[in-house]
């Protein structure tokens, strides 16, 4: 009797462990070992390290401020040297502390060469400094974050990127500070 | 003491079994994306849309194009939705907002104002309850009216938008 409890009891123990491991994902996917650093994933699973620099909040004025300006992003150089082909959806990866929200905390930006800078306006202002209007629809470029390993967040764009110069930027909770983190890639063309 | 052991055996299975069934809700796939819950546990999408900031005066004003969402509610539909968040259930509860926007001249239009730097405009309660391992099951606690409706929270850019038809519609 003794000996037929002690079998039920190893069962059921069994069970629970096949039961537990059972969701564990099996997959061993490729992460990056940097906390808040994004790769671009290439199709053969490699990481590539996007372009790090410190992206600027800057204000350009009009007419030495009477009339306002612009409020922009802007990333040092013409041209990231990190260049990624035209391809429908590319992914990139970062790996994330658990309650990283990316949705929430990296915006994804397009930005336009400028006199050896990349920009990207975010709002106009008037001579008093007033917020007039916003560009935030044209200029963020939305994208979907899922789950990739054991700690990460693979973020893939809703839309296709056309070529050109882009930056995820990564902000503080509610606050645009002055310097902001920025992981920046140029799409080429297809044929390019 | 073997009936003892049983006993806590036969415990942990019941709990081990019960854990599993909650986790056995289909989950977004996508973190603070927003999601119809259809009775079968299906999830449908919302159209998705990053509101234009128009400023006038001392408001601000949330404007999507077009005057109806394209996705679509009758009058008595039960409307449940689900979102995954990366947060406590806690924290998470306190960031969802269900904002009513007006049609007005082929676009849907909110008035708010900055306040802190962020925008603020009053949103239709909520309930928020915990869905599957890592999600939100979301229901409005009143029964929405007729309109043009967007789900979000007060830390994305995104909106998640449906409309609701009167009865009869």
């Amino acid at each position: 009797m003794m000996k037929f409890a002690s079998s039920i009891t190893s069962l059921i123990l069994i069970l629970i462990s096949v039961s537990a491991a059972w969701g564990e994902d099996q997959v061993k996917l490729s992460e990056s070992e940097l906390l808040s650093t994004i790769y671009y994933l290439k199709s053969s699973a490699q990481l590539v390290r996007l372009e790090s620099q410190l992206v600027l909040l800057k204000r350009k004025y009009k007419a030495l401020g009477f009339k306002g300006g612009t409020t922009v992003f802007l990333a040092k150089g013409e041209k990231s040297p990190v260049r990624i082909p035209a391809e429908t959806q590319p992914q990139f990866v970062i790996r994330t502390k658990d309650t990283t929200d990316p949705a929430a905390d990296i915006h994804l930006y397009r930005l336009t060469e400028l006199n050896g800078s990349r920009v990207t306006p975010l709002n106009q202002f008037n001579g008093i400094g007033r917020v007039t209007s916003v560009a935030l629809p044209s200029a963020i470029m939305d994208f979907n974050s899922t789950s990739y390993g054991t700690s990460s967040v693979k973020l893939v764009p809703t839309q296709p990127l056309v070529a050109g110069e882009y930056c995820f930027v990564i902000r503080l909770p509610n606050e645009w500070p002055d310097k902001n983190p920025g992981f920046c890639f140029g799409i080429d063309a297809a044929g390019d | 003491m073997n009936a003892r052991r049983i006993a806590f055996a036969v415990a942990l299975l019941f709990v081990s079994m019960g854990s599993a069934q909650e986790d056995s809700a289909v989950e977004p796939e996508y973190f603070s994306v927003f999601y119809y819950l259809e009775s079968s546990g299906q999830l449908t999408e919302l159209e998705r849309q990053i509101p234009a900031e128009v400023f006038r005066s001392s408001k601000v004003v949330f404007v999507i194009q077009g005057e109806k969402s394209k996705v679509r509610f009758k009058g008595d539909a039960k409307l449940l939705f689900a979102v995954r968040v990366t947060e406590d259930l806690d924290k998470a509860k306190a960031t969802m907002q269900l904002f009513r926007f007006e049609g007005r001249n082929g676009t849907r239009e909110l008035e708010g104002k900055i306040k802190q730097k962020v925008f603020a405009a009053p949103s239709l309660a909520l309930n928020t309850e915990r869905y599957g391992r890592s999600s939100a099951k979301i229901t409005p606690v009143k029964k929405l009216m007729p309109g043009e409706y967007c789900l979000t929270r007060n830390n994305i850019p995104q909106g998640f938008c449906f409309g609701v038809d009167a009865l009869g519609n």
